[in-house]
């Protein structure tokens, strides 16, 4: 670049104010990075919005404070640079016997300037960024964790309490104040962990678990009680959307407590000493006894168990052979042993009321287009009998209650849905085509 | 060193009729074809995309089967990246480059005819798996497992598989025509380093091009093989995440193959309408070289989730950081090619100014993306839709208007109507930040991408209204250019001349349209703006000589 000399002394005065901008805004960054770290942490906090809603985790404070400092550090730049176009717009727009403007090839010095600068903030940014990075490795946050392991179906989570010895779907209850390891599998597709007040995200990858290769966790501790939204972030096929959870948040005695009942709450019901136990499907139809629960039972295992798990009913199954214990994390749906305590059912997407449940188990495929659960045909009197087996095996009200209902979430069910389920509850005529097709 | 070894067109493929067009092996006439092609495949990216934004308008489900969202938001992104961006630049630098460098034709004009017409069936191959009943559902990443037999059944992949193998093919011999072209075909006295800015980053996109495109074959062909052959590479047993490896060595140099021809488009418009020369001509063309090996050495960003190594990580993240140096670089020598000039604002100068505005929220936004930790959070949420779309509806989009409001009227001899452009202008700018920038706000409330659904108690229901209310006025400034496309088409009037804009280089020496044999004769070219020499004299500061 050779330049006429006077163009480019003249020129370089003027960008004198660019360089000084650009100097400014490295002083800046670096100002804002030593107040960061010489500020104390509630000082900062009081002192502005956080960009992640509501950050309930160390690890998203990290986050979120970072994200703070480049978004400082990106309104300057973005300030600085379109000011500078607006500025050279209007400034130099061409007004009426204008002369040719001076022909400038550019600046030498200018030029190793705006190249350096910037090379300089985003060194900086990436120092302070990998600063931040190892705050998800450090161990601060995997003290002695409760290992949960997580474990995306298509579209649900399964969350497996290996050391409680139970598993449960779509609400995971962990303690305030201690570090959570969650150990991500996939029973089928990519899925990705992510609830955002409470830590970045991560993959699960299929074929990766038991702590292998490859298998991916995320850690995080909760600084408050209360209902944290989370969602598969990475398109996992048709119900993406709707393959939400909820990570519940209490405190450690209460935590103690729901997983003491979850752990001991399957009571199986007594069956008739002269029942077959023999080929459900024949036994369904024909059936004439007992108790709701029974019934409830019989098809149960008439239909449901080809995919669901209640605990310790799986080795009774059919024909005097006995299947070996499963993982609840291999078997196709979920584990319904503990779904009379849930509050939302199908991934989060019905509310687990009465006639959720009932239209749920009805229509699967109405209120979630697409899902994997199937009709199977029952009745509204059968599915009443499925579900009151299924919530014989409640559970102490006194325990769980308080632990789901410390934040209640409004019933997210969409409207449309509901008029939906009321319709189809009404329309008997439905119902009777149910009743007689043949579940796939 | 330069050369006339093209192949003359035969005469009379100027002419009228069908068959004219067909056959034709001018590279003009294959250009407008490439326009006109990727102009009709960018209709129907955009309406999946106003369908997109339609079911997203209110929380519940709207009116579109889920599997039919997924597949509206896979095939409006492939569409809009493999069938309207990459060929529109195709068809642009087609018609531009060898008028720019001063050549009769491309190097090899049947080869250019060839993929054309293999680009055409491409699009034309995948778009028929609609027809079939099904199109791709697994979003334009397709990552396996998702993408595999079990669990996208139907050849709704399979299409969509062959149809990237084809126009990748249609990609790779138009890149090395483009190649041997600049190489060899640049008029006497064209160096290196009085290459017209366009023709540089169309040189650069080209062997991004033929460098990145095998990998994505490569890759796509094995989970061809995994959905049809039951090999297991990406599968159960394979490697899902290896997927990923080759799927973003292409994807993401893919962003610099859309992008860089803009930057060429805004390095060609600002001098002009600032009637000054680019400033630091050489270190434009260093910072695009820069980006061209850079966008090589970036792509494990897209995987900050997937689980690599913190370290691995660690240099993905500077790679990403730094290539935000050459970019830097470019955007103060735009604003320096202002700087002190005699500024006019016709429609190129208006969209390349909003080019600069815009590409710089997708730059800084991308300073966030690229921060590993901060993509722990905003990885797959709207914050990366946001972004993306204002690197590439904001930056290669806002370029390409400007260089088709630019070249239009070498193209045709008819100049469009600028009142219409600015109504264009202004209804564009203003929707295209409505239906994006609160993006940025969704992602930070934790909107993931890619749902058709969402409960209304997570307070993104509002943004969302605004963003659809905001797709409807796009749509209204989309029909304001075609108006005056179609309008300025159907005038008899050619009041163009040959230089319009009092432009540099060498497509404006001769006539609008320019006649099948290019040009009548040649100025020696002494600077990057010759034109400029042969109506001022030859500049003092003009660098460059005719060798290097």
């Amino acid at each position: 670049m050779q330049n006429g000399s006077d163009n480019s002394s003249r020129f370089g005065a003027r960008l004198v104010s660019v360089l000084m901008g650009l100097a400014l805004l490295v002083g800046l960054a670096l100002a804002a990075w030593i107040s960061f770290d010489a500020i104390p942490d509630s000082a900062w906090q009081t002192a502005r919005q956080p960009a992640i809603d509501d950050v309930a985790s160390p690890l998203t404070r990290e986050l979120d404070d970072f994200y703070q400092i480049v978004f400082y550090m990106a309104v300057a730049v973005f300030v600085l640079v379109e000011g500078l176009i607006l500025y050279a717009a209007f400034r130099f727009r061409r007004k009426p016997g204008d002369p040719m403007p001076k022909q400038v090839h550019g600046d030498n010095r200018a030029e190793i300037a705006w190249t350096l600068a910037p090379t300089l903030i985003v060194l900086l940014l990436a120092y302070m960024g990998y600063g931040v990075m190892q705050q998800r490795f450090v161990t601060e946050y995997d003290q002695d964790p409760l290992v949960v392991n997580a474990t995306g179906f298509q579209w649900w989570w399964e969350f497996d309490y290996p050391e409680a010895g139970f598993a449960t779907s779509t609400e995971m209850v962990v303690p305030v104040n201690r570090p959570v390891r969650v150990m991500l599998e996939s029973h089928d597709v990519l899925h990705s962990f992510w609830v955002p007040e409470l830590a970045g995200k991560y993959d699960a990858v299929p074929g990766a678990r038991d702590g292998g290769a490859g298998q991916n966790s995320i850690s995080f501790v909760a600084e408050r009680t209360g209902r944290f939204e989370g969602q598969c972030a990475e398109l996992c096929g048709t119900q993406h959307a709707g393959m939400r959870f909820t990570v519940i948040v209490v405190e450690e005695e209460e935590y103690q407590a729901w997983a003491d009942a979850h752990a001991e709450m399957v009571s199986l019901p007594e069956l008739p000493e002269d029942d077959p136990e023999t080929t459900p499907n024949e036994s369904y139809g024909v059936l004439d006894s007992d108790s709701a629960e029974v019934r409830g039972y019989k098809y149960f295992m008439a239909r449901c168990i080809t995919c669901h798990l209640v605990d310790g009913v799986n080795t009774r199954v059919a024909e005097g052979e006995e299947i070996a214990p499963v993982r609840s994390a291999d078997t196709p749906g979920p584990n319904v042993t503990r779904m009379a305590a849930r509050t939302f059912l199908a991934g989060g997407v019905v509310a687990h009321t009465g006639v959720g449940a009932q239209t749920w188990v009805r229509e699967p495929g109405t209120l979630k287009i697409g899902s994997n659960m199937a009709a199977m045909g029952y009745t509204d009197a059968e599915i009443d009998d499925i579900l009151t087996w299924l919530y014989s095996f409640k559970i102490d009200d006194d325990v769980m209650r308080p632990v789901y209902a410390a934040e209640p979430r409004p019933d997210h069910l969409p409207p449309a849905y509901e008029e939906l389920a009321a319709e189809l509850l009404a329309d008997d005529s439905v119902a009777e085509a149910d009743a007689h097709g043949e579940g796939e | 060193m330069t050369s006339h070894v093209g192949t003359l067109p035969r005469p009379g493929t100027w002419d009228k009729g069908l068959l004219n067009w067909i056959a034709t092996v001018d590279h003009k006439k294959i250009g407008l074809m490439y326009m006109w092609t990727a102009g009709f495949f960018f209709l129907c990216g955009a309406l999946m995309a106003l369908l997109v934004r339609m079911e997203l308008a209110a929380p519940g489900g709207q009116f579109l089967h889920p599997d039919t969202y997924n597949q509206m938001l896979t095939m409006h992104a492939t569409t809009m990246i493999f069938l309207f961006i990459i060929p529109m630049w195709v068809g642009i630098a087609n018609y531009i480059v060898p008028l720019q460098i001063g050549a009769l034709d491309m190097a090899f004009p049947r080869l250019n005819a060839l993929s054309y017409w293999i680009f055409l069936g491409g699009g034309a191959f995948m778009y028929s798996s609609f027809l079939a009943g099904t199109a791709n559902g697994a979003g334009w990443t397709s990552y396996p497992p998702l993408s595999n037999a079990e669990f996208s059944p139907g050849i709704g992949v399979d299409f969509w598989i062959a149809g990237i193998l084809i126009t990748g093919t249609a990609s790779m011999l138009g890149a090395i025509n483009f190649i041997v072209t600049i190489w060899n075909l640049r008029a006497p006295g064209m160096g290196w380093r009085r290459l017209p800015m366009l023709t540089w980053t169309v040189m650069v996109m080209a062997q991004m091009v033929l460098f990145a495109t095998p990998m994505l074959t490569g890759g796509l062909i094995l989970l061809l093989f995994d959905r049809t052959l039951d090999t297991g590479f990406f599968a159960a047993g394979g490697d899902p995440v290896l997927y990923q490896h080759i799927f973003w060595f292409y994807s993401h140099p893919a962003v610099y193959i859309m992008i860089l021809p803009a930057f060429g488009v805004v390095s060609e418009v600002l001098p002009v309408f600032s009637r000054k020369p680019l400033f630091g001509y050489v270190a434009l063309v260093f910072a695009t070289v820069g980006i061209g090996v850079l966008g090589f050495l970036v792509w494990a960003h897209h995987m900050f989730t997937s689980g690599l190594d913190p370290n691995v990580q660690m240099v993905f993240m500077l790679m990403t950081m730094m290539i935000g140096v050459p970019t830097g670089v470019k955007f103060f020598n735009w604003i320096g090619t202002m700087w002190g000039g005699s500024l006019t604002f016709e429609s190129p100068m208006k969209f390349s100014i909003a080019f600069l505005m815009m590409f710089l929220i997708g730059g800084l936004s991308g300073i966030f993306l690229g921060n590993t930790p901060l993509d722990w959070q905003l990885h797959d949420s709207y914050y990366v839709v946001a972004h993306l779309h204002y690197v590439l509806f904001g930056g290669a989009m806002f370029g390409l208007v400007s260089g088709l409001y630019f070249w239009f009227p070498k193209l045709t001899g008819k100049m469009l109507d600028e009142k219409l452009a600015t109504w264009h202008f202004w209804t564009m700018l203003i929707s295209f930040n409505m239906v994006f920038f609160p993006m940025h706000i969704l992602g930070l409330k934790g909107m993931p991408r890619r749902i058709y659904d969402y409960a209304p108690d997570r307070g993104w229901t509002f943004w969302n209204q605004f963003e659809t209310v905001g797709t409807y006025l796009l749509g209204v400034s989309l029909f304001i250019f075609l108006w005056n496309v179609i309008v300025t088409m159907r005038k008899s009037e050619r009041d163009a001349g040959d230089n319009p804009w009092e432009a540099n280089t060498l497509e404006w020496s001769t006539s609008s349209p320019p006649p099948a044999h290019n040009f009548d004769g040649l100025p020696y070219v002494t600077s990057e703006r010759p034109l400029w020499d042969l109506r001022h004299g030859v500049a003092e500061g003009a660098h460059g000589s005719a060798d290097d």
